[in-house]
């Protein structure tokens, strides 16, 4: 009886930590996203700024590559919005999982409850 | 408080602390990196070509110029580059200082936030190792020292409020003495005003104030002789006129006047008995009144001979048709008239009559008769009706029903007295009635 409480007890504290890591990867994989969003916000208030003419390069790897003006612009812009959607998508994962692992807590907790019960009755038979 | 859960939490408050600190001091960096750009930005134009010492790998470096000393390619992020002069360069690493700037700024607030937490964790500690001659006070719980405490606590607040109970039972005492004092010095006033009135009545000053009238004064004047004097005294017997109204003349003492104070009427005969008398005044007649003026209202008391006094209790249907004659009367008077059709005054004489009709069975037929009586008077003298049926209240809207005669239905109510009866049921019986 309190072995098989034990073990129920092991099998969940490992899907809850599962659940953790899963949500703390997706925590960091947002803080990213949100770093690169405010990058790309910078670089097009710069372009913005600039005038026709000056010359915008893309560093591919070791090489700088000439890029139209207008073109880097809408480039960044749809860069911009793609990494807001990601980052939109990031945080609903984070949300479910976050749910989820307080539903492993409290499964923990009771099984907790009863493993100690257990140990209880036990200690009190011998 | 445990000294260990406090050290715990200085060591959390430290580590926040020191973080913002080390991203103060990345921050600070930046800006000198870029205020050295800055400067260096604004220098580099001044000549065609620099010449300068150029890294070579990790450890050498080589003689060399810069020439395009105007063309700067800066990184805006991300991998993007972009193609500037030197002031625009410039310009761009301005703008980074200024952003700089604000986060560093935020920084330090929160370093300010976070440093008095420390602190104060620390003066805490201190207090509780006793160091600062700080005692911490302690109250141990003992279980069953609080049960007995309780118990005796329980056993003081009995005490108090017996104690307080009986300093308000002397108190209200004396507070009846008062207020039958009030009441007395009540009835010297009226005897006052009925002096008053009767002094103004010779002088005929009460009837030279209604200018209003097209008759002269001395025709109104004329119309009340001497001895038909109006006080208050009369309008309080007037009222004993209207049986339905009360079960003792002495009752009713308060009832006119107070239309709004129903409550108090019935406690009041209870502390206080008024007996009056009033002269035999010929029962004033509604057409008399309205050659006078008008409005027909010389003075107070015709205002209670053309409108009855109005209790404002609820009444329940038995009662309506009892009352059926009094509505007359009172639905002239244009006086507020609820949903039920029924004006507020006669409710209360329903609930009244009611009322005894459930203590006293005997008294049932006399006042009864005596309603009865009182309502063919009403209506043989002719007064104004707005409605020539019977009026009954409340529960009946048909108007078939309405035309119901009286008596007839008193007797049928007085049976059913005590029992409430929905509408449509009184309607039926009505019909069986009839």
């Amino acid at each position: 009886m309190a072995d098989g409480v034990q073990k129920r007890l092991q099998s969940e504290l490992d899907k809850f930590q599962t659940v953790q890591k899963d949500v703390a990867k997706h925590i960091g994989l947002r803080q990213q996203l949100e770093g690169q969003l405010s990058e790309n916000t910078l670089v097009k208030e710069e372009l913005d700024r600039l005038d026709e003419g000056a010359g915008v390069y893309k560093m591919v790897g070791p090489t700088l590559i000439k890029q139209d003006l207008t073109e880097a612009k809408q480039n960044v812009q749809k860069r911009i919005d793609y990494i807001k959607g990601e980052l939109k998508r990031h945080e609903n994962v984070i949300k479910e999982l976050e749910k989820k692992a307080d539903a492993h807590r409290e499964t923990l907790n009771k099984l907790q409850h009863q493993f100690q019960q257990a140990q209880v009755k036990a200690a009190v038979k011998s | 408080m445990d000294p260990k859960h406090l050290t715990r939490l200085k060591e959390e408050q430290q580590i926040a602390i020191d973080e913002t600190d080390a991203k103060l001091e990345q921050l600070l960096q930046f800006k000198k990196d870029y205020v050295a750009l800055h400067d260096r930005l604004k220098t580099l134009p001044d000549k065609l070509s620099h010449d300068i010492m150029v890294p070579f790998g990790k450890l050498a470096f080589m003689p060399g110029k810069i020439v395009h000393t105007n063309e700067i390619l800066v990184l805006l992020g991300d991998n993007w580059f972009v193609e500037r002069s030197a002031k625009q360069a410039a310009e761009i690493a301005d703008r980074r200082i200024k952003e700089l700037e604000n986060k560093l700024g935020d920084l330090e607030s929160q370093r300010k936030l976070l440093e008095p937490r420390l602190n104060f964790t620390s003066d805490l500690q201190a207090e509780l190792l006793g160091a600062a001659g700080v005692n911490e006070i302690v109250e141990k719980y003992d279980e069953e020292k609080e049960k007995l405490w309780d118990e005796k606590h329980r056993e003081n607040v009995k005490r108090h409020k017996e104690e307080l109970r009986r300093n308000k039972e002397s108190q209200n005492s004396s507070d009846k003495r008062e207020v039958s004092d009030a009441q007395n010095s009540e009835g010297n006033l009226w005897s006052r005003l009925d002096e008053l009135e009767r002094l103004e009545n010779e002088r005929g000053e009460l009837n030279s104030r209604l200018s209003e009238d097209e008759m002269e004064g001395d025709e109104s004047t004329s119309c009340k002789p001497p001895e038909q004097r109006v006080s208050w005294a009369d309008i309080r017997s007037e009222e004993s006129y209207k049986p339905v109204e009360h079960i003792d003349s002495e009752q009713s003492s308060e009832e006119g006047d107070d239309e709004e104070d129903d409550e108090e009427v019935d406690e009041r005969p209870l502390i206080k008995k008024i007996t009056f008398s009033h002269t035999p005044t010929p029962a004033i007649l509604p057409h008399q009144v309205f050659t006078e003026g008008a409005t027909g209202i010389q003075s107070p008391a015709d205002i209670y001979k053309l409108f009855s006094p109005k209790p404002i209790l609820k009444k329940t249907s038995v009662d309506a048709n009892l009352h059926a004659g009094e509505t007359d009367s009172s639905s002239e008077c244009g006086a507020s008239v609820d949903k039920h059709g029924m004006s507020p005054s006669v409710k209360f004489d329903m609930q009244l009559l009611h009322g005894n009709l459930n203590e006293k069975p005997l008294p049932e037929g006399k006042k009864s008769s005596t309603a009865g009586s009182y309502q063919e008077s009403f209506t043989s003298a002719g007064a104004k009706k707005a409605f020539t049926g019977v009026v009954l209240e409340k529960l009946l809207e048909k108007p078939d029903t309405l035309t119901l005669d009286a008596s007839s239905a008193k007797h049928q109510t007085q049976e059913e007295a005590p029992k409430r009866i929905s509408k449509f049921k009184a309607g039926r019986m009505m019909q069986n009635s009839t």
